[in-house]
């Protein structure tokens, strides 16, 4: 493993914290389950597609269309799990099959 | 006289976990597929990074955060960062605030079982007891405390598994990572099949990409956020008005 264990352990420890953080916050804002002001109900709302939408561009952040492959394999591999979910609407397949095809280009043809 | 009193006591509080066990149990069935999946996956891709059954239990058990473990994994094949763990972990699990906010009326006086109610909230666990209430004769702490261990349960167990499987075969497992890219494009297409969730979706991905060009790869994260919140406060106000002016 690249890391020591204990900067391991610390990794794991940071990602539990922000865990806990994320989850214990509101119980801990509105104990008494008191309405939330409606700002934060309103981020409710909106902040899950959005961070959804950052989170897809975050995984493709390093992608470069200038260098080879120029992110070819990441395209057809996204296009193939759009399609796939259109038509199957199935969240398992579509994970599983874009990994597969996207391992295979990388290995295979790129 | 007294003991058998005592056993009626013992056979109740058995039946009352027994009959919630029973009625959380097919809750979870749904989860335990998805979460086999995923997390055998997630021990694999552990394993050929060289973090063997140990420390991907660790991380299920303790971090227990589903994506979030998977976006860990190039972290931890990197320059140590942990501030970078943790920020992008609340970037992630940002959504979780609003899954709390969603369960304050229904986990209200459940006692000390909350603490783990809460800690392992995840996605899957979230979407079952935001939508699902125990039949009548049923403990409704007790019911969602079976709900939530079992689906943690099967997160860890599958973890374990596949960091076995991981460390038995031997097969080429570049490119796996993608897994993370692939679950995130699938939960995105999930969130756009809500016609009013598509604008604020374009903008979580416009504002991400703005900022990548602008700070670059390494920087993104919390330039994104702070660029979207920004784009959708000022919407929000700005509808305010509109209707206040209405």
């Amino acid at each position: 493993m690249f890391l020591t264990p204990a900067q391991t352990m610390i990794m794991i420890l940071a990602v539990a914290l922000g865990t806990m953080i994320t989850r214990f916050t509101p119980f801990l804002l509105f104990p008494d389950s008191k309405e939330p002001p409606k700002t934060v109900l309103y981020l409710g709302k909106v902040l899950p597609p959005a961070m959804m939408g950052l989170l897809v561009v975050y995984c493709l952040r390093n992608v470069s269309i200038i260098k080879s492959p120029h992110g070819i394999p990441e395209l057809i591999a996204i296009a193939v799990i759009v399609v796939l979910h259109k038509w199957k609407e199935n969240v398992l397949l579509s994970i599983g099959a874009g990994t597969v095809v996207y391992m295979l280009l990388v290995q295979l043809v790129f | 006289m007294e003991q058998t009193v005592q056993q009626t006591k013992t056979d109740r509080i058995k039946n009352r976990y027994l009959r919630a066990f029973k009625a959380a149990f097919p809750y979870t069935i749904p989860v335990l597929t998805g979460f086999a999946a995923l997390g055998i996956a997630y021990g694999l891709l552990m394993a050929s990074n060289g973090y063997g059954v140990l420390w991907a239990l660790l991380m299920s058990a303790i971090g227990f955060g589903g994506s979030v473990q998977y976006a860990m994994v190039p972290l931890l094949t990197t320059v140590f960062d942990p501030l970078q763990a943790f920020l992008l972990n609340l970037m992630i699990n940002a959504r979780h605030l609003f899954y709390g906010l969603s369960m304050l009326g229904k986990y209200k006086g459940l006692g000390k079982k909350r603490f783990f109610l809460i800690f392992a909230l995840c996605d899957e666990t979230f979407s079952v007891v935001s939508s699902v209430d125990p039949p009548e004769d049923v403990d409704k702490g007790l019911f969602y405390f079976f709900i939530t261990f079992l689906d943690y349960f099967y997160w860890s167990a599958a973890t374990v598994a596949g960091a076995l499987i991981g460390g038995m075969i031997t097969f080429d497992t570049t490119g796996l990572d993608f897994v993370l890219t692939a679950l995130f494009v699938v939960l995105f297409m999930e969130q756009m099949k809500k016609k009013e969730n598509r604008s604020y979706g374009m903008i979580g991905i416009a504002g991400a990409v703005i900022a990548t060009m602008i700070f670059g790869a390494g920087n993104m994260v919390i330039p994104s956020m702070i660029i979207i919140m920004a784009v959708l406060l000022f919407m929000g106000k700005s509808k305010k008005i509109q209707k206040e002016e209405a």
